[in-house]
């Protein structure tokens, strides 16, 4: 029986994959043999697959601090919740209305690993104020919150990524892992670590201190009569105060035109930048949430404490690069809350009457 | 023995600044390897994270007979359909538009995208085919992704998922289908 070409297409799949059984194979052949339109659909359908397959060769880089990530996730004795619900459960508490929620979700999901630190000791060198009239009541920050600049420049270590290049090529056999208890940490190795740049930090002179417990968000929803040029005085106002805009996405039912910008400002700017925002129309909404983070900031700084214990403690130089290299992952991790920390996200809707 | 071979015996025998070179050398190949399975940055990042902080607890059974990377990887597929299947997690894709009580609205993001070389690099086939394929239905993405990337046939893919033969060689045809519209449809923006 001769098969049409939408059957035919059903065959591309099996076909390109090896996995189409001989009689299938032998009809898709003849129709193949006279239908010029299948046979170009299959070459795109081939093209497509090994464009898929090299996005392999070139993989998308982790975010900035993700080794730090992991390595304060496996630690003996902490249990951490699953990352998914964590997430989830960040977007659920987040408390903004829930189709708003859903369109902004990414980037509060940012916000769930922010932290404020300060370095204590040596002392503070730049202090920066904070707002407090903040217009919703329940957001006011913490009245003892300081900013403050991130501790030491450490450089994140670089590694050659030139190992093992065949990594995805094929199949494999091997068994999944096995869930076992993480393995007792053994004495150091005597060998060296290749490529390793150690920046030895000052034992007993730094601490992340936390300053403020949660991260504040907020939802200004702005009636204006015309979105176009709302967009441009909104804009041209964050670009004011050296804050990041981007817009997230614009809508149109037929009757009315909304669009959405995330804006990330400079959490002392915060406050004014909303009064400004305020004034490019009608206010129709405005929420605010903040996130206690205070687990999370807790967990890190452990970590980070039991590591510089950890290093005072020692004197065999191996172990001291090896306690060296982790710290500075991990600096390099509280750096980045650190800087993230500092700003403050409005998610801004402007609105046509 | 290669670097990451002795890094693996290292990690195996506890030593976790060894374990974190392994991180660092593979992170980009997992991290991105997850972000395929999951359709989206946020939940591809905490899958990466959850295949080391399992690699590691489970590292004293790696016994090289794979490739780590390739082991990682499967650590990835296995996570991923478990928790696929716990239905706890509610995926959306970056590209694909959210349903408001409005309409539909199409996200767009600007913070990169807005530089010439930004856009050269949007009309590259490469970044249109990441983009087509983050788009697509979870269930075909995943059935595409553990073909194409992970070159498993059509009756492992079925024993991961727990599909029948029959729906594994629809999805992944119905991927490739979607995936050359969504492809077509972004070369024309």
């Amino acid at each position: 029986m001769q098969l049409d070409c939408r059957e035919i297409k059903n065959l591309f799949s099996p076909y390109l994959d090896g996995e189409l059984d001989a009689h299938d194979g032998d009809r898709l052949r003849e129709h193949l043999a006279h239908c010029r339109e299948c046979r170009l659909e299959l070459e795109a359908w081939r093209n497509i697959s090994l464009n898929v397959r090299d996005l392999a060769s070139s993989p998308l880089a982790a975010p900035p601090g993700f080794a730090a990530q992991v390595m304060g996730s496996i630690q003996p004795g902490q249990a951490k919740k699953p990352f998914y619900q964590t997430r989830r459960l960040f977007k659920v508490a987040a408390g903004i209305a829930a189709t708003l929620v859903l369109a902004v979700s990414p980037y509060f999901i940012t916000l769930e690993r922010s932290l404020q630190m300060v370095e204590v000791n040596p002392p503070i060198s730049e202090e920066q104020p904070v707002d407090s009239d903040w217009p919703n009541p329940n957001t006011v920050a913490d009245p003892t919150d300081n900013f403050n600049t991130a501790p030491s420049d450490t450089v994140p270590t670089t590694v050659d990524s030139a190992a093992d290049a065949d990594a995805n090529s094929g199949n494999n056999n091997a068994l999944p892992p096995a869930s076992g208890d993480i393995p007792a940490e053994s004495t150091a190795p005597a060998d060296s670590q290749p490529g390793a740049e150690v920046t030895t930090p000052p034992p007993g002179n730094t601490e992340y201190v936390l300053t403020s417990d949660s991260v504040v968000s907020s939802l200004l929803v702005v009636k204006a009569d015309a979105v176009d040029a709302a967009e441009n005085k909104a804009r041209e106002l964050a670009l004011k105060l050296d804050a990041a805009f981007v817009s997230i996405g614009k809508e149109n039912n037929g009757e009315t035109a909304r669009s959405s910008y995330k804006i990330t400002v400079s959490s002392t700017q915060a406050d004014k930048l909303i009064t400004q925002l305020s004034a490019l129309g009608e206010v129709v909404n405005y929420q605010s949430e903040k996130q206690d983070l205070s687990d999370k900031y807790t967990e890190s700084r452990a970590r980070w404490l039991s590591l510089q214990n950890q290093r005072r403690e020692t004197t065999d130089s191996t172990e001291l690069k090896q306690l060296d290299a982790q710290i500075k992952a991990l600096d390099s991790q509280l750096k980045e809350w650190n800087q993230q920390t500092q700003k403050q996200t409005i998610v801004l809707w402007l609105q046509d009457y | 023995m290669t670097t990451a071979s002795i890094l693996v015996r290292k990690a195996s025998q506890g030593d976790l600044s060894a374990f974190e070179q392994l991180v660092l050398l593979y992170q980009d190949r997992v991290y991105s390897h997850c972000v395929y399975l999951t359709g989206n940055y946020d939940d591809g990042q905490d899958l990466a994270q959850e295949v080391f902080v399992k690699a590691f607890k489970g590292i004293s059974s790696f016994r090289g007979q794979a490739d780590f990377g390739t082991w990682l990887h499967r650590i990835a597929v296995n996570a991923w359909i478990n928790l696929s299947r716990s239905k706890q997690v509610v995926t959306f894709s970056i590209d694909e538009p959210l349903v408001t009580q409005t309409g539909e609205l199409n996200r767009e993001f600007f913070s990169e995208q807005d530089t010439p070389l930004a856009a050269l690099e949007k009309k590259e086939l490469s970044s249109l085919v990441r983009k087509a394929l983050l788009s697509l239905a979870p269930e075909f993405r995943t059935a595409l992704v553990l073909r194409e990337l992970e070159g498993y046939s059509y009756q492992e893919i079925a024993e991961l998922t727990g599909s029948s033969l029959g729906t594994v060689k629809s999805r992944i045809n119905r991927a490739r289908r979607d995936l050359k519209k969504e492809i077509e449809s972004l070369g024309r923006l």
